[in-house]
């Protein structure tokens, strides 16, 4: 499907969940939760935390659907609560942790056991090296390279040009294929 | 260094089925009293929806009544233009003139004499 016609699905379904269509929520959950998770992740480079995030900012969508002026943008608006939600816990987690004697912009907390698998443990890697990057530049990376996004729509949501958005994808690759083989250091990505 | 997408499979939340669908029922049950909470909600054009099906319905029985009452009178056998005889003996000259007046009725000479007969009455 195409942007337009994507774009004219969002809005039916956000005309029928403001009557309270449950099956159209589901739909709107599904579509967008790859999107939002990814945001949300870019943020916090916390999984749990994320998730979390990504459930209040769609619960908060709902709430608030009726002042989604254009049903056809929901997803810009959907992720603009969900940046929004993200830097708010990312703000308290910060405040949490200023006893601490390194503070990390992004660090992985696990507290279930259960889930440190090989594949948690690939995930930690690079979440790990994630935190390395600018939150623009992970969100970019993560709606590009996890959900298949196009520049031109990561460039209308992070309100960017799409040609910075390519640029800071190429930057931020460099950087993840330097951090990920532990042998070879790539430096500061600008 | 080649410019390669990484692969971040292991961060993708669609990886595990069941894990995918534990986190949409999550926020889908979570959802479901204000989406119930929508459904009830008495808004001004769900009333007129409401409405309408049985206004439209009582206005167009109303229609077919009043338009049988309107068409009723039209059956009836229209009263003959020109009063007959017996009809303009009854009346007054007055009312008799009046009547061959308003229907452009031109008495014949037996009727101008009987009016005037009654006339002089």
């Amino acid at each position: 499907m195409d942007a337009d016609g994507l774009s004219q699905l969002n809005a039916d379904l956000v005309i029928r969940v403001r009557g309270g269509d449950p099956s159209a929520f589901d739909t709107l959950v599904r579509q967008h939760y790859g999107a939002a998770y990814a945001t949300a992740l870019a943020i916090l480079c916390h999984r749990e935390n994320a998730e979390d995030v990504v459930q209040e900012a769609f619960l908060t969508a709902l709430e608030k659907i009726d002042d989604c002026t254009e049903p056809q943008r929901f997803t810009g608006w959907l992720l603009q609560i969900v940046r929004n939600r993200a830097k708010n816990v990312r703000r308290y987690l910060h405040v949490r942790r200023t006893s601490n004697v390194e503070e990390r912009d992004c660090a992985e907390e696990h507290s279930d056991p259960n889930r440190r698998t090989e594949e948690n443990e690939e995930g930690e890697r690079l979440l790990q090296a994630l935190s390395g990057l600018r939150p623009t530049q992970r969100c970019i990376v993560l709606l590009h390279d996890l959900e298949g996004w196009r520049h031109q729509d990561i460039a209308e949501v992070l309100e960017i040009s799409p040609e910075l958005s390519r640029q800071h994808l190429f930057l931020a690759r460099r950087w993840l294929q330097a951090q990920m083989q532990p042998s070879v250091s790539a430096g500061e990505p600008t | 260094m080649k410019n390669e997408m990484q692969d971040f499979s292991s961060l993708d939340p669609r990886r595990r089925p069941d894990d995918w669908e534990r986190r949409i029922r999550r926020i889908t049950a979570a959802a479901a009293a204000p989406l119930a909470r929508r459904r009830n909600v008495v808004t001004l054009p769900r009333q007129l929806a409401y409405w309408a099906g049985p206004v439209l319905a009582t206005a167009a029985g109303i229609a077919v009544m009043a338009s049988g009452l309107l068409l009723y009178p039209l059956q009836q056998p229209v009263a003959s233009a020109t009063p007959s005889k017996a009809q303009t003996i009854k009346q007054s000259p007055t009312v008799t003139v009046v009547t061959w007046a308003v229907n452009n009725h031109v008495p014949n000479p037996a009727e101008m004499l009987e009016i005037n007969w009654r006339w002089k009455k």
